[in-house]
């Protein structure tokens, strides 16, 4: 019998804990919310050497992360890699493909999707790809379920020689409970790579049809060892029937529990998504007066279960998410309460928004303080050119007091979308901002465009040396990893230069007359000029600790809210009239003092240097 | 005991909603309870609308609480605990900290900050268990600071059978480390309030 332990894990947590008793031998990803907490839950463990064999890092972008992993399921090492929806996409070249490949130890493709949104530029239901794909897709419910299935995933993943998805959503990933794990596993396998043209080649026409047809034979495998190893569960007796799976089966039992009607029901819990269970369904279908399909985002289950149901002539009455739920938005208990029950529900109250600010002491304040300075300088107004935005902490530039971001799109998609608009004609000069993760992740091929056909557009590089809106992952400007893994780095500057850019200049963004000096210049010059506004994270400046903080001297300050108003500072209050710094919260960035018109902010050092 | 009991945590990203979630998990598990915690990390934790659900008992399916049904709500701001008034029933304990936090669009002159009275309306309307406790000035008092979120989970305790005051304590020292020294403090100030 193996070691047990029983704890309390986030979803994420339970996935890396998972792939660790699998013996996991490469792991990498893309940061995104709300997969992130994977590859950093396996990183501090790298770092406080208790996973020593296993290659856990950061990847570039979640193709190359993607095919990182793919390569080493080539050799024999088990291989894990993360992502976010969006990241799904950007990975989805390779994705298809390898399912015409497929591996020879195990892979898992763990996508994260984010049904409300909460921090998702889509609510794209990745379930589909799946279809697309054409490889096997499963989903569990809960911590322990995803702790369990992310080991049955390695099995199906070996037994079948394809790439496992692993689909979760964000009630799965970030929900903390509780979980009993067992012993990890050291990887273990000697790399090897036997040459075999026909699965790994897709430069002959002949064999990649004949690939398609054995990807399709493996499919009908599916059922029968998702089945030997329960991944699909019949509860109840009742007539009516529930298919549901994810997050979603747990509300469906909470709410036939909490009104005592769970004897009403019978609940087909499906983990295995893609190929769809049809044998499981048809066998449920045959047993139930009607069927309730509870899912979240699209009526995927829902529009393959009427087929199906069509397909084998049934009579039955099938109702899901096009006929009983609303057709966006995050699934709840409530929903589902109001689907089996009729119960209304009650709606949110209208109240004041609170958008997230930039953090105090953020570099971003300074580099938009800059920006909006540098373009008026020039002799535009705020507001009549546009700012292209891109992912990341920067797109909170869209809040007041700045208001400068007009596009937030995709990965890397600032410069680009900037470029369209310079060759359809768009007079006004244009401006992309991006940071330097998503620079380097997809902002890199957009500039080569940008300056191989010589478009007239200025792009910021917000660097502040980190991803930071994910929870501060490494980029590959980093020099040593979170595992403590020596890296090369790269540098930023001479990838910009490299290109044969002529105006590059780097500032410091805490300097907003620096930034504001160079926009002002570069926006009069023909061209791709890029800005690299580089000014290092708060919260990794507070991590390495503040040496001064500002201070108000109430003899001065006239409470005139300049400094509110033009930084939007959140350590900036208002008490009595005047304006207070909240020394708990100030990193002493300065941005507040350099903009005071009566000179009534002052520096205070907290310790000598 | 109810066999669930379920607490919604309101506040703004920074004022310790995350670590209060924490410690109430960690004091359930120490409990012999199931436990499920759900809160949306990300873009919106520091200095956005912040909610985070718990439920601890038996049979825990699900952190996702439904409307009107929370046994408690935890309010670390106003503005925010009338945003998460949709989860307040008759028979749920609000424990609150009046003081409010101004949103970047009041700072900026954008909009005013509603009336605190109108906020508290909004949560009398729905129960009559509201608590009013200054729990930043009470931590400000005994020299706490960060532990205003300790205030209101001590008053908390002090009115509901949620959990002992033991395990809460044991939790504190096992999330807070080094820390837990001025947050056990806290908690217990709290609870005479």
């Amino acid at each position: 019998m193996h070691k047990q332990k029983s704890l309390v894990l986030m979803g994420n947590e339970a996935i890396a804990y998972g792939a660790l008793t699998a013996g996991v031998g490469v792991v990498s990803g893309y940061p995104g919310t709300p997969s992130s907490e994977v590859i950093d839950t396996l990183l501090e463990l790298a770092r406080m050497g208790e996973i020593k064999k296993t290659y856990v890092e950061w990847a570039i972008n979640e193709r190359v992360a993607f095919e990182v992993c793919l390569g080493a399921a080539l050799v024999g090492a088990r291989s894990l890699v993360t992502m976010k929806a969006p990241g799904i996409n950007v990975a989805s070249d390779p994705l298809i493909s390898s399912a015409y490949s497929g591996i020879e130890s195990g892979m898992l493709i763990l996508v994260a999707d984010d049904p409300g949104p909460h921090t998702t530029q889509t609510e794209q239901d990745s379930r589909w790809y799946g279809d697309l794909a054409k490889l096997p897709m499963i989903e569990p419910s809960s911590p322990q379920e995803a702790y369990e299935y992310t080991i049955l995933g390695y099995e199906i993943s070996e037994k079948l020689k394809l790439p496992i998805i692993l689909r979760t959503t964000t009630r799965v990933n970030h929900v903390v409970g509780n979980v009993v794990i067992r012993e990890f596993k050291e990887p273990d396998y000697k790399p090897f790579f036997k040459k075999n043209p026909k699965r790994y080649l897709r430069a002959v026409m002949t064999w990649n049809r004949e690939r398609h047809e054995e990807l399709l034979e493996t499919l009908y495998k599916v059922e029968p060892i998702a089945e030997e190893v329960g991944l699909n569960k019949i509860e109840g007796s009742g007539d009516i029937g529930i298919i549901c799976s994810g997050a979603a089966y747990n509300y469906v039992m909470e709410v036939l529990d909490e009104n005592h009607i769970l004897d009403d029901y019978k609940i087909l819990k499906l983990g295995l998504i893609y190929p769809l269970p049809k044998k499981k369904i048809e066998e449920f279908l045959r047993t139930v007066k009607k069927v309730i399909v509870v899912e979240e985002i699209d009526p995927y289950l829902e529009s393959k279960i009427k087929e199906l149901a069509y397909d084998l002539q049934l009579d039955i009455e099938i109702q899901g998410r096009r006929e009983l739920f609303k057709k966006s938005g995050e699934l709840t208990p409530d929903d589902v309460e109001n689907a089996l029950l009729g119960r209304p529900i009650l709606g949110d109250i209208s109240l004041p928004r609170r958008p997230p600010p930039l953090c105090p002491g953020c570099p971003h304040m300074g580099t938009y303080m800059g920006l909006r300075a540098g373009i008026s300088r020039a002799g535009h107004r705020w507001g009549e050119v546009p700012v292209m935005g891109d992912i990341g902490c920067y797109a909170l530039g869209l809040n007041p007091p700045f208001e400068a971001i007009w596009t937030e799109h995709s990965m890397g998609a600032s410069i680009s979308m900037a470029m369209g608009m310079k060759v359809a004609g768009y007079e006004k000069p244009v401006v992309a901002v991006i940071g330097d993760s998503t620079f380097y992740h997809s902002g890199i091929t957009s500039l080569i465009e940008a300056v191989n056909k010589n478009v007239n557009i200025l792009v910021v590089i917000m660097d502040n040396s980190t991803v930071a809106m994910t929870g501060h992952q490494s980029t590959p400007g980093y020099s040593i990893s979170i595992s403590g893994r020596k890296l090369n780095p790269v540098n930023l500057e001479s990838i910009v230069k490299s290109l044969g850019i002529e105006n590059v200049a780097v500032v410091n963004a805490f300097e907003h007359r620096e930034v504001a000096e160079k926009v002002r210049e570069y926006l009069k010059m023909d061209g791709v000029k890029v800005i690299i506004s580089r000014g290092d994270c708060a919260v990794l400046r507070r991590r390495s600790g503040i040496e001064q903080v500002c201070w108000v001297d109430l003899e001065k300050c006239t409470g005139c809210l300049a400094c509110v108003k033009l930084t939007g500072c959140p350590a900036l209050t208002q008490v009595d009239n005047k304006i207070s710094i909240l020394e708990a919260e100030c990193t002493g960035c300065t941005l507040c003092m350099q903009v005071c018109p009566y000179d009534a902010i002052i520096i205070k050092k907290l310790r000598e240097t | 005991m109810l066999d669930r009991y379920s607490i919604v945590i309101a506040g703004v990203g920074g004022q310790g909603g995350l670590t209060l979630s924490r410690i109430i998990a960690t004091a359930a598990l120490f409990s012999g309870l199931e436990v499920g915690t759900g809160e949306t990390l990300g873009m919106a934790q520091r200095g956005g609308s912040v909610q985070s659900y718990i439920k601890i008992g038996r049979s825990i399916y699900s952190p996702l609480i439904k409307k009107g049904s929370a046994s408690a709500l935890i309010g670390l701001e106003p503005l925010e605990a009338a945003r998460a008034s949709s989860y307040v029933g008759p028979s749920t304990k609000v424990v609150l900290d009046p003081e409010p936090t101004p949103t970047i669009l009041n700072l900026t002159g954008r909009e005013n900050y509603p009336p605190i009275e109108e906020l508290l309306t909004i949560l009398k309307n729905k129960t009559s268990n509201l608590y009013i406790v200054l729990a930043r000035r009470e931590a400000e008092k005994i020299n706490a600071k960060r532990s205003a979120n300790m205030i209101l989970l001590g008053k908390l305790v002090s009115i509901d059978n949620l959990l002992s005051v033991e395990k809460i304590e044991e939790a504190i020292e096992v999330v807070l480390g080094d820390k837990a020294e001025k947050a056990i403090e806290a908690f217990r100030h709290g609870m005479k309030l």
